[in-house]
Order: structure tokens, then sequence, then C-alpha cells
């Protein structure tokens, strides 16, 4: 009976967040369409796009994860499956966890993927790309742990998009910081250590709170 | 007799009103509250001048 | 004491007096305070002249924002382990004080930093960054609690995002800290140096005090509000039920 309810959820959740997002298109649109905005918008002076272009991926990595996060208890809640997962203690905070990492592979791993591919249209040097793809990374991981915590909260809510972005906000922000200075060090300096540490930390720190916040959601 | 600043005085007393108007905004805004919560509660009482229809 | 707050109707007797004397004493304490920093210190030729006044606005206004964050989290842990209902009525009545002096906070900051930097905004410095975010924190609070539809559901979201923002504060001001040192833009001036000379330092802190004592006194007038409206709906609810 223990393993069962986790691969069900993760299943459950991949197919989801596939079918929610289109498939790939969401996340790819996202990047793709930021890769092939912003060049106009900046101008497409190339030392700026390569100055810009991580910061600017960031955002992009971060809005895709909070627009697919916003529907990823919401079902679970109205349909009652939340009610047959807060029945065991510890198992909703693994549920929740194997959910948002099921949602990170469809909506932000992809993402990260890409990330040779845009880094040329933005004119990034080539050799930091690897460690760039490891940075977002762990970055797009930290970013779907909190945003999973404030969709949590908000489960019980219709359209709660704003109320998502707004609570996620804050937690977001070391994340942010901590990874594009390790995107510029590119593996010289701390930051990615820190970076490491904080989304640890997020792998810690995030799933209770989900749970706990889930538990209140189904009762 | 307002004390005589130098040539940021406009900045100063911008910062001390609002450091000044701030409490009395929210003392304002916190006492209307607790008057009007305070006085739906008696209200309430009022109503509930029937004897005997709970113990 | 504890039981003195913990007991709703030995809150509102304490309260009661309790407010009154907070204002009067933290009026007087303020006020005395801005007299000694506006008419009788003399103005920091080192630091730009007068405009050292504004700091004994908006440093309390600093130092008393972070502590409502702090008091709501605290609060926040009290309910959710021993959900003592006045420590929710509390957190409640936090939240939208804690947020208004963030907001004064940022504000004053700004008007501070026009004359001194040059500029209304700075990026650079990691205390503007750390409260900014404290406000999105308020903020999220206030909004998450107002998004739920009862009490229980509200008080519990809240207390759980609350303990969510205190733990994550230290790592946001630590990757602050980091972020600005290494975008050192104009020379921060920072009027608080590690040796202040107590003849600021006096009116600085009395001024915290005083303000902290108005501070109190808006957030028991908040929680004597809170524990009506209960009460109220609980009449209501009963002669709903009994009819």
């Amino acid at each position: 009976m223990r393993p069962a309810p986790i691969y069900h959820a993760f299943r459950q959740a991949l197919v989801e967040a596939w079918a929610g997002g289109a498939g790939l298109l969401l996340p790819v649109g996202f990047f793709g369409g930021t890769a092939i905005l912003v060049p106009f918008s900046l101008g497409d002076s190339s030392a700026l796009l390569a100055t810009a272009g991580p910061g600017v991926l960031w955002l992009a990595l971060a809005l895709s994860s909070l627009v697919t996060l916003e529907r990823v208890f919401q079902a679970d809640l109205q349909d009652g499956a939340l009610d047959l997962w807060v029945q065991e203690d510890h198992l909703i905070s693994l549920i929740a966890a194997v959910k948002i990492l099921a949602h990170f592979l469809v909506s932000g791993l992809p993402l990260v993927l890409l990330t040779p591919l845009v880094g040329m249209m933005f004119q990034i040097p080539a050799e930091t790309t690897v460690t760039a793809m490891a940075v977002y990374g762990l970055g797009g991981v930290s970013f779907f742990l909190w945003g999973g915590v404030a969709a949590a909260l908000s489960a019980s809510v219709a359209r709660a998009g704003l109320l998502i972005a707004v609570i996620a906000l804050p937690f977001y922000l070391p994340t942010m910081i901590f990874g594009s200075l390790a995107i510029q060090e590119n593996g010289a300096g701390t930051s990615d250590l820190f970076l490491l540490a904080s989304t640890l930390f997020a792998l810690g720190v995030a799933p209770p709170f989900m749970g706990a916040a889930l538990r209140l959601a189904a009762d | 007799m307002l004390p005589e600043f130098d040539k940021n005085a406009g900045y100063i007393w911008a910062i001390v009103g609002l450091g000044i108007i701030l409490p009395v905004i929210l003392t304002i805004y916190t006492q209307i509250r607790v008057r009007l919560s305070l006085r739906r509660l008696e209200r309430y009482r009022m109503l509930d001048t029937d004897p005997g229809d709970e113990a | 004491m504890w039981t003195l707050l913990s007991n709703p109707h030995r809150f509102l007797a304490f309260s009661r007096l309790a407010v009154p004397i907070a204002y009067a004493l933290g009026t007087i304490i303020f006020a005395a305070s801005l007299y000694r920093g506006l008419w009788q210190v003399p103005p920091d030729e080192l630091q730009g002249g007068d405009i050292i006044r504004g700091m004994f606005i908006h440093v309390p206004s600093a130092w008393l924002c972070m502590g409502l964050y702090v008091g709501l989290a605290g609060a926040s842990f009290v309910w959710f382990v021993w959900r003592h209902e006045l420590a929710d009525v509390a957190a409640r009545a936090i939240a939208p004080i804690g947020a208004a002096y963030t907001l004064l906070c940022l504000v004053t900051g700004s008007i501070w930093g026009k004359p001194t930097w040059g500029t209304w905004w700075l990026w650079d410095d990691p205390r503007i960054m750390s409260v900014l975010v404290l406000f999105f924190l308020f903020i999220g609070y206030i909004a998450l609690r107002s998004a739920l539809e009862t009490r229980q559901r509200a008080a519990r979201a809240g207390a759980i995002l609350a303990m969510v923002g205190i733990l994550n504060v230290p790592i946001i001001k630590f990757s602050v800290d980091i972020w600005a040192s290494l975008h050192q833009g104009p020379s921060v001036i920072r009027a608080e140096g590690p040796a202040m000379a107590a003849i600021y330092l006096t009116p600085l802190l009395f001024s915290f005090l005083g303000q902290i004592f108005i501070v109190s006194a808006m957030i028991l007038t908040l929680m004597r509000a809170e524990i009506f409206t209960q009460q109220a709906d609980r009449l209501m609810a009963q002669r709903l039920g009994g009819q």
C-alpha cells in the first residue's frame, strides 16, 4: 500500500502537467517566446543580450512555475483525491513533493534543457552552458517547491494565480539571487554552493508545509 | 517655532510629517473598527432580551 | 500574566486600561524624542547636515516592521502549537500595522535617499531590499487570510505562511546582503555607524520606544475589535441555531 499512492500520484501529476500545459507547449512557449521577443525589446547589441539574457531566462523559469502550479492541487481537492491522501500522516507531504517534482519535470526541466539553444540566441558564450544548465535546474526545482507551498495554501481559492504569485515572490528571491550570481561566476565563486544549499533547504522544508496546507484544505 | 533647517528642509519635514501622520491615520482606523464592532456586539446583546430561549 | 492574556475576558479588561495608557506614554515619549531630535540636536556636518534628522522616523520604522513580522510569526507559532485563540487574534491584528510601518519605512527611506544619495530608489542597498521583501510577506499574509472563507481555515493557512516566512527570512537577508555587497553602487552613507554619538542615539532609542507603545496600543485595539466581532458572530449563530 505504501508505494502505490505515491507512484499513482506521480503518474497522474505527469499526465495532468502534460495535458494542462498542452504537452511541452507551455514551457517551450515561455522560453521560446522570451528568446524571440526579448532581443526586440532590448535591442540586438550582443553585449547587452549576453548580460541580460541569463536574468531574463530566470524570469521565464519563475513565471513558468507560477503559471503551471496554479492548478496543481485544485483538481485533487475537487475530486476528493486529497481526502484520501490526508488519511495517512506522512504520506501527504511525500505525495505533494512528488506532484511538484512531476510538474517540474514537465514544465521546468524542458526550459533547462533548452538553455543551450536559447543561450545561443542570446549570444551567451558556449563554455558556460553546462554549468548554466545545472544552475537553472537547481533553481527551477526550488521555484517549483516554494511555488508548491503557495499553491497548497491557496488550494481552496478560485482563480488563485495572483495570490500564489504574491505569496511566493519573497521565497523566490534567494534562488534568483544565488542563481544569477552562480551563472555569472560560472563555477568560480561560492554562489552555486549557496544555491545548492537553499535548494536542499527547500527540499526539506517545503514538503511538510505543503502537507500541512493540504491537510487544511481537505478539512 | 519650527526649527530652521538647511537645504534639505523639505525632505526632512516630509519624513517627519509622514512619521506623525501614519500613526494618526492608524489610530483613527483602529478606533473606528473597535467602535463599530463594539456597537454591533451591543446591538446583538440588546436583541437577546427574550429570556428562556436557551439556558 | 499568561493567563491574563489567554483569557478573552481578562484580556478585554486588561486592554481597556492598557490602550489609553500605552497611547499616552507612547505619545509623550515619541514627542519628546522628536523635540530633542528636531530642535535640540545639532546637524551632523559629516553626514549631510540636517537630513540625518530623518533617521528619527526612518530607523525606528525599520526596526518596528521587522519586529512586527517576528511578532506575527511568533503569534502564529503559538497559535499553531497550542491553539490559544488570542494568539491568532494577535497575529491578525499585527499584520496591517506591520504592513503600514513597512510602507512607512520604504517611503521615508526613499525620501531620505534623494538628498543623501541623489536617487529616489536604490537597488544596491540590502536594507531597502529586505524591507521590500518584508512588505510582500505582510501583503501575502493579509491576502491569503482574506481569500479563505472560514476563520479556522484562514487562521491555519496564515499560520503556515507566517512560519514558512520566518524560516526564510534569514536566507533572504543573507542573499540580499551578498547581492548588495557585490553590486556596490554609490558608497552607502550609513548614518547609524558602529559608533553613533549618544547625542543622536538617545533620541533615536526614545523615538523607537515611544513608537513601540503607540503600535502596541493600536494592535491591542485591533485585537479588541476582533474579539467583539467574534463574540457578536457567536451570538448571532446562537440565535439562529436556537430558533
